[in-house]
């Protein structure tokens, strides 16, 4: 720990006071022994790591899924899955780090070091396409409930109020917690994947052979493969996890269970997207159009394999992945723009002491959420698309990530290694190279 | 080792929370601290251009994706 400079004691908030409390409580568990204090000191650590990676397994991610589900079966798209969260994990783990060694926002950061002319380009990628994907989560809330014949307007309205409910406790601990709660509705998944007698040979040899491969890479295998790559590796994911650390207050003695918190997020969130293929791969045999990609769609095209629960909890499950990530995609946007405006930016702090911050994250939550309510709206082709979006906005955000993650004034000792800059190096690859096939593969038409 | 907080979750805003809150935390932690700026760093040419070569993919992906959202809707 940096010990405190000599001088005048400098002004403490609100959200300092609210913030050393949570960090008071875990010196107290590093300095105790034995095994209980140790999972006490990862019960208090964990959470930016679990919210993020389950938080993209979003509404439109988990309709990606099933979408490759449906139109591949059990294949190729099982191991690609995983190696994406690989890929995810090598990127947010290096948010961890610049979080916790420079307490600042991944906004602020960009902002400071590059200048605001390449600040805006970044924030202007990024609130894009939160709300773009703000809109796909409601879309997967009111679709998820009008499986059990609850009306748009009480879905959508609802959980609006649940996420304010949340946000608004003025307390990151109790956000993240709460937060928690919803994202472990995500592992739903994986019990319905089971009850549901897959094929586990089939299973097991995709994992091993990546075979089946798809029997044509035309323009609708493209667009799968970057909707599935989008379902894991998004900008929006880079600003919440970095503002996530520097809440909750982490420091470089925490990058380790850091770490450790997002990579059990992304192997949960992998155990989840693969089963939610596994769910749907019986309907490869069955194939549904483009235009029936919803969740009460695939909830009732699956009920002969699922039966009526595990239909219902499929829905069920797709209500509460739109949940959970609607609140974490405006927490996001609200934590970039409370940065780069200078206004204060923390769950920490009581509505009237941040009401920029709170006002951004409800407002974008609410016209996210009326724009659900407007019929004759596109909404399941918006759904892949934005995942689609969130990919090609990846590089430029992955090349500010690498300057400052090898920033020494920025990062100190936390920098990155060499392996780690060659992963990013292929990840960017991967992404554009992914990128342009897709391109290809439309214009191609 | 850091002052002990007063026994209630949310502690009082006053003058004898500072001991125990600035033990607790690092001081580039506080709210204070974080709104110095940290300073614009020299962009390499090649940088710049990388930078800007990223932004026109991004352009031209979106273009693409105009051309599959007309397509999926007409």
């Amino acid at each position: 720990m940096q010990p405190t400079p000599p001088g005048p004691v400098p002004a403490i908030t609100h959200e300092d006071r609210d913030r050393a409390f949570d960090r008071l409580r875990v010196l107290r568990a590093r300095g105790g022994r034995g095994g209980w204090n140790r999972l006490w000191l990862l019960w208090l650590l964990i959470g930016p790591g679990i919210l993020v990676m389950l938080g993209e397994n979003d509404a439109p991610s988990m309709l990606a899924y099933s979408a490759t589900g449906a139109q591949f079966g059990i294949g190729f798209f099982l191991p690609f899955i995983v190696l994406t969260f690989v890929m995810a994990f090598v990127v947010q783990e290096m948010t961890v780090r610049l979080g916790a060694a420079c307490h600042r926002g991944h906004a602020e950061l960009i902002f400071d070091r590059f200048g605001s002319f390449w600040g805006w380009f970044a924030l202007g990628d990024l609130l894009l396409g939160n709300f773009l994907t703000l809109i796909a989560e409601f879309i997967g809330v009111r679709a998820g409930l009008g499986y059990f014949g609850i009306s748009p307007i009480i879905a959508v309205g609802g959980a609006f109020l649940v996420l304010a409910g949340v946000v608004m406790t003025g307390r990151y601990w109790t956000w993240e917690r709460l937060t928690l709660m919803l994202a472990a509705g995500n592992l739903l998944f994986i019990p319905i994947a089971i009850f549901s007698h897959p094929s586990w040979g089939a299973a097991g040899h995709a994992f091993l052979t990546w075979q089946p491969m798809p029997s044509r890479w035309n323009n609708q295998t493209w667009l799968i493969l970057v909707a599935d790559i989008g379902a894991t590796v998004t900008p929006w994911m880079l600003f919440f996890q970095q503002g996530a650390v520097v809440d909750k207050g982490l420091t470089p003695q925490d990058i380790g269970l850091g770490r450790f918190d997002t990579l059990l997020g992304a192997t949960l969130a992998a155990l989840a997207a693969c089963a939610t293929i596994i769910i749907t791969a019986p309907l490869h045999a069955h194939p549904m159009p483009w235009a029936h990609y919803q969740a009460a769609q695939f909830a009732q095209a699956l009920r002969p394999w699922l039966g009526g629960w595990g239909a219902g909890l499929f829905a069920f499950a797709i209500f509460d992945a739109g949940l959970l990530a609607a609140i974490a995609i405006a927490t996001s946007s609200a934590y970039a723009l409370g940065e780069v405006l200078h206004r204060p930016h923390s769950l920490n702090q009581p509505f009237r002491e941040g009401g920029t911050f709170y006002g951004v994250l409800l407002a974008g939550a609410a016209v996210a959420a009326a724009i659900v309510l407007i019929p004759g709206m596109p909404l399941e082709t918006m759904v892949l698309i934005v995942n689609v979006i969130a990919v090609l906005a990846m590089p430029p955000a992955l090349l500010f990530l690498y300057l400052l993650v090898n920033d020494r004034q920025v990062i100190g000792e936390a920098r990155a290694s060499r392996g780690l800059n060659l992963a990013t190096l292929l990840v960017v690859l991967a992404l554009l190279g992914a990128g342009l096939f897709y391109a290809v593969s439309v214009l191609r038409g | 080792m850091p002052h002990k907080p007063p026994s209630h979750a949310r502690p009082a805003a006053t003058a004898a929370d500072a001991g125990w809150v600035l033990g607790a935390l690092e001081a580039d932690q506080l709210v204070e601290a974080r709104q110095v700026p940290l300073g614009r760093r020299k962009l390499s040419a090649g940088t710049v251009m990388l930078l800007w070569l990223l932004r026109a993919y991004v352009v031209f992906m979106l273009v693409v994706i105009g051309v599959q959202l007309h397509r999926a809707l007409g």
